[in-house]
């Protein structure tokens, strides 16, 4: 939606300028519904916790659902659309392979109360979490609402040897 | 033409019924090169010589070396990378590349070294096993 200056400074003379904030908030609510109307958030993500279940090498490898933050409609893409990101790295002993994605989710979740197995109250998806999208579980990086509170993108990761 | 000591301890390996059981058998056994290799399935053995020493006489280089090999175990589960490095320590009990086998020969490895590691960039965590052996191999045959 595109905003005019006249709408956007506040003018005691127009008919209408109580009405300025009111248009910048409703065009700004609009942004998510508009980009779920494009269809073309068509991936499905789960965050998924570990149980908390440990053994002799640490936390068992057992992932649970995230209350609140599971089939989420979202968009995944390439972290840059410029030009392919090296992400190969080399030792003697293995080479790891990572497979970076940069998801936006059809809404925001960061003010999901998330309970974590030890008890720690957390909000939304968390870098401890991993997300599963379409079936592929990936380690979540990092996790970025927008200051607006419309939406929620998270980067993921997935290493491979 | 004699053989390497890497060679001989991938076509002893082969013919080891533990370590088939858990790497896989023949020549598509999981064991052996410096490197995990890219896609491999779980658990494999990477063989890597870490220094070798060859021993003189006062006239002649003598046929026997003493080579420092660390076998690194990968696997995403972490008891059963246990069981291969078992696995490895019992393979050494027969591993003889010093002399002819035989019932009367010996067969000096030693194991030098053992510790866990791992790569926690993978999910779930790569475990690794590492072992350090010393090896005597006849340079010669």
């Amino acid at each position: 939606m595109e905003l005019r200056r006249a709408l956007l400074v506040p003018d005691p003379a127009a008919e209408f300028g109580s009405m300025n904030q009111q248009l910048i908030r409703k065009a700004i609510n609009g942004v998510m519904p508009r980009a779920r109307a494009t269809g073309l958030l068509s991936s499905i993500c789960t965050f998924q916790m570990l149980s908390g279940t440990r053994d002799q090498d640490g936390p068992v490898n057992v992932y649970i659902d995230v209350p609140g933050l599971v089939g989420i409609a979202c968009q995944r893409a390439a972290p840059s659309d410029a030009r392919i990101q090296a992400t190969e790295q080399k030792t003697i002993g293995q080479i790891d392979s990572s497979n970076l994605w940069h998801v936006l989710l059809d809404n925001y979740y960061n003010a999901v109360s998330v309970t974590l197995p030890d008890g720690q109250v957390v909000s939304g998806p968390q870098t401890a979490m991993r997300a599963v999208v379409d079936g592929v579980p990936f380690d979540v990086l990092g996790v970025e609402p927008d200051s607006q509170e419309q939406m929620t993108r998270v980067q993921l990761q997935k290493v491979t040897l | 033409m004699s053989t390497s000591l890497e060679r001989k301890l991938w076509l002893a390996a082969q013919a080891d019924a533990n370590l088939q059981a858990l790497l896989g058998s023949g020549a598509a056994i999981r064991w052996g090169g410096m490197q995990e290799p890219q896609g491999s399935i779980f658990p494999s053995v990477a063989v890597n010589v870490v220094s070798a020493i060859d021993q003189y006489s006062n006239t002649d280089l003598l046929i026997t070396a003493l080579y420092r090999v660390q076998f690194t175990v990968f696997d995403t589960n972490a008891e059963r990378a246990r069981q291969v490095e078992q696995a490895i320590k019992q393979f050494l009990t027969m591993f003889n590349a010093y002399s002819p086998a035989g019932a009367t020969v010996l067969r000096p490895n030693r194991v030098v070294m053992r510790r866990q590691g791992g790569d926690p960039q993978t999910d779930p965590l790569t475990y690794q096993r590492i072992m350090d052996a010393m090896i005597w191999n006849n340079e010669q045959t």
